[in-house]
């Protein structure tokens, strides 16, 4: 994330007041396909995040809203937005046994408050097996649910595996 | 008790919609509703003058014009009934009140004005007692849906910190996070509204351009929080500061009705007016007229005092939480290890072999996961949070992981000090009250006036340390034995200086967090190495270049840096009209408590084009001083040589 800060000062000395890149911010979805929580929608998820004064997201993303799409109702798809783009701090989180991305991934997995410490336990100790490089997100969660649905804890008491 | 409110409120709660003279028969309601009845609303309507009434203009967002003629800050049709609603309040009122009356039994609801402008019609229904007149509701599935789906328990408004290195995140931004009732704690998952430009071009001068003057749209849009913490806390490495903000259910309420009538319509995006921060207020105004607006926004909406406005507001209680970025939450990690482990965790960070990791057998288990987890947080820096990394830096990201994951100790969450508010730094608005004195003995005055917002010698609290960032910043000097003279009385009054922009932005190099230092600047006024003192004696200035710092803590905290920066010059001034000139500077800020600030530099000139009187070398030395005397007010003084010339100043800066 190093940033070349003369390239920005550069654009800077050419344009008076503002240079370009970097977000004003996303060009998101409309408020009517946001739907989170019970009712689970898609949102345009992001193609990657700054990596420079110039690489900025905004020229990632399209801009408009034809990525969106119109809530589904099925809870997977949260989990699924959710683990496509915090793939690496959750892996992070279950390493470290604990963290804000593991808990909010436990509550989006239905699982209740009481069980969230077994659910950290889990993912550290079965961190290895969990967490391969070969499988994109989206497998990781299937497999991660599969395992939760042999322990007998936690598939009682987590409701949307 | 909110889902109760809303069910009440729109009216689906068939029990508590009393009727008189319901017919036997099975006809629905809707069916019964007689364009008598509807003639008799929109005659009320009129004779009340609902279009006059104040919430009525802040709803359809209508601004008054000097001639009395009003124009909808909205750019959207979709956001009016009437074809010439943008610029009619009482047609734009009575279509509404027609539309939301009629076809009521629509195969379309999404479409019915009832359900676009939910708003608008719960204070319709409040002021003509739509519900007791019987007037039967429009189902809205998609607005229901989204009211459920977003019932917070908790509203925040949410600014990240301002980012020097990308123009258009200089000053912060803002956007408002709705906590849910079901999950209050898990706030990653909180749903957030925010407000952006859609650009239709990467051209950088295109889009400086039509981002400042409204050539993109703008819009709202819905995410979650885990979204923008990706952007801004880890790509950007800006800290998030989170006001919590006490609302009943009932304001709420209005806020998501009136979200929901906002995403009807775009706005034409200025950057300096009407931008991110600007158009998040917009969703307050409905349940806070007295947001002192005035005060704070004065010319132009710099997001920081959107938060004074709230913090302003009569009624408003702001709570707020910090959020530390990436990078601070890395330094944090780094600085629990000692020099040894810090080698280890930078080999880690740095290497691709398997046998880095034997380095850590040496270590403690729990140092070993002290080590990883800089480590990661140093690689994480280092390569990015792009999805698209190549195989060969996901793997060794899952590396670091795994020997982590194999340690089984669990960590502790992160305990970082938050820095000052953003709100408790000194105001956005500078005038400074000064006197002067040159070398021939000569007194005079001067006025400084800066729109915004913040230079190396102001004090720092609740700004990026070390930064400087100024526009529209003016400097008038008033010469009073000119006032007198009979040669050139003009000059009694002169253009010391006009900068557009100024910016400086010094981040220290320490281990891990090297980057560079810069300065530019865009400034139109007196060339003062010439020593003279009059209207021509002015040049246009574009100036900067990269350097480095470094900070120690001796005594309270110092900073050193060296420039090296290129100046281009134009104008009467110069008997060239022009002159180029690169220089190699110097400089130190001290600290000495928190009260007052040294500023020391010292620079070389030279004049590769243009030097004057045959001398391209020359000597510049500034000194100043900064002594706060409370939150908006300081003494500042400022010694000045540059070539033959030196000066003196002593004033009193006012800030706002």
């Amino acid at each position: 994330m190093k940033k070349l800060a003369f390239s920005a000062a550069l654009v800077a000395l050419l344009i008076p007041g503002i240079a370009s890149a970097a977000p004003y911010g996303m060009a998101g979805c409309g408020l009517g396909s946001l739907v989170f929580g019970d009712d689970a929608g898609m949102i345009q998820l992001l193609a990657g995040t700054t990596n420079g004064s110039f690489g900025s997201q905004t020229f990632g993303i399209t801009s408009g809203t034809s990525n969106c799409v119109e809530a589904s109702g099925s809870a997977s798809i949260d989990q699924k937005a959710f683990i496509k783009v915090n793939y690496a701090n959750l892996v992070r989180d279950a390493a470290e046994g604990q963290g804000e991305y593991l808990s909010a991934f436990a509550t989006l997995l239905g699982c209740h408050a009481t069980v969230h410490a077994d659910f950290f336990s889990l993912t550290q100790t079965q961190h290895e097996a969990i967490f391969t490089p070969e499988l994109a997100p989206t497998e990781t969660l299937t497999k991660i649910k599969g395992i939760m649905a042999k322990d007998q804890l936690l598939a009682s008491q987590c409701k949307r595996i | 008790m909110l889902p109760t409110l809303l069910l009440i409120s729109l009216g689906i709660a068939a029990s508590d919609v009393s009727r008189p003279e319901t017919p036997p028969e099975s006809a629905t309601s809707a069916e019964v509703f007689q364009s008598e009845e509807i003639e008799a609303l929109m005659e009320a309507a009129s004779k009340a003058e609902l279009w006059n009434a104040p919430m009525w203009h802040r709803l359809v967002r209508y601004r008054e014009s000097i001639f009395g003629s009003y124009e909808s800050e909205a750019d959207g049709a979709g956001f009016f009934v009437a074809p010439n609603g943008k610029t009619e309040p009482k047609a734009e009122l009575l279509a509404d009140l027609r539309a939301m009356l009629t076809d009521l039994h629509t195969d379309n609801p999404t479409e019915h004005p009832q359900c676009r402008f939910p708003a608008r019609f719960r204070w319709l229904g409040e002021q003509l007692g739509l519900v007791s007149r019987g007037v039967p509701p429009v189902y809205c599935p998609e607005l229901v849906k989204y009211l459920h789906t977003m019932r917070p328990s908790k509203v925040v408004l949410v600014m990240a910190s301002a980012y020097l290195n990308a123009p258009p995140s200089m000053y912060g931004h803002t956007f408002l996070r709705f906590d849910h009732a079901d999950h209050p704690d898990a706030l990653m998952l909180s749903n957030i509204i925010n407000y952006a430009a859609n650009p239709t071009t990467h051209n950088p001068i295109l889009y400086s351009v039509m981002g400042m003057f409204g050539g993109f749209e703008g819009r709202f849009s819905g995410m979650p929080y885990y979204v923008k913490i990706r952007e801004y806390s880890d790509g950007e490495a800006r800290d998030l500061w989170e006001y919590e903000l006490t609302l009943s259910a009932d304001q709420v309420d209005w806020i998501l009705r009136y979200s929901w009538e906002l995403d009807q319509t775009h706005f034409d995006y200025f950057f300096f007016t009407e931008n991110c921060s600007y158009h998040v207020l917009d969703l307050f105004d409905p349940i806070l007229p007295d947001l002192p607006k005035d005060e704070h926004l004065w010319w132009v909406t710099i997001p920081i005092e959107t938060i004074r406005a709230l913090e302003d507001t009569p009624g408003v209680d702001l709570k707020s939480t910090f959020r530390p970025s990436h990078v601070r939450k890395m330094a944090h990690r780094r600085n629990r290890l000692n020099s040894e482990e810090l080698d280890i965790a930078t080999h880690i960070a740095q290497g691709e072999r398997d046998t880095d990791f034997e380095l850590l057998a040496e270590l403690e288990p729990e140092r070993r996961a002290l080590v990883l987890e800089a480590a990661y947080d140093y690689f994480k820096y280092e390569t990015g949070f792009s999805d698209k990394a190549p195989k060969k830096v996901q793997q060794r990201e899952m590396s670091i992981l795994r020997e982590r994951g194999r340690l089984g100790i669990k960590s502790e969450p992160l305990d970082i000090a938050a820095p000052e508010n953003p709100e408790t730094g000194h105001g956005s608005a500078r005038m400074g009250l000064v006197a002067g004195m040159r070398n021939d003995g000569r007194v005079f005055q001067e006025l400084w006036l800066r729109r915004s917002y913040h230079d190396l010698l102001d004090r720092p609290a609740g700004f990026i340390p070390n930064s400087q960032l100024e526009m529209l910043a003016l400097k008038l000097r008033v010469q009073p034995h000119l006032f007198t003279d009979e040669t050139h009385p003009q000059d009694a009054i002169l253009l010391e200086r006009f900068d557009l922009m100024r910016v400086a932005s010094f981040l220290p190099m320490q281990p891990w967090v090297g980057n560079l230092s810069w300065r530019a600047l865009l400034r139109y006024g007196r060339v003062e190495d010439l020593g003279c003192q009059t209207w021509s004696c002015t040049a246009a200035t574009l100036e900067g270049g990269p350097g480095i710092a470094f900070e120690t803590r001796l005594f309270h905290r110092e900073l050193y840096y060296s420039l090296l920066e290129t100046h281009l010059s134009a104008g009467p001034a110069f008997p060239d009209n022009g002159r180029i000139s690169f220089s190699g500077s110097a400089g130190l800020i001290l600290d000495l408590g928190n009260s007052l600030r040294v500023h020391g530099e010292v620079a070389g000139h030279y004049d590769v084009a243009g030097a004057v009187d045959n001398q391209p070398t020359r000597l510049r030395v500034e000194l100043g001083a900064n002594l706060v005397l409370s939150q908006n007010i300081a003494v500042r003084l400022l010694a000045t040589h540059h070539r033959d010339t030196q000066e003196a100043f002593a004033g009193l800066m006012l800030y706002d």
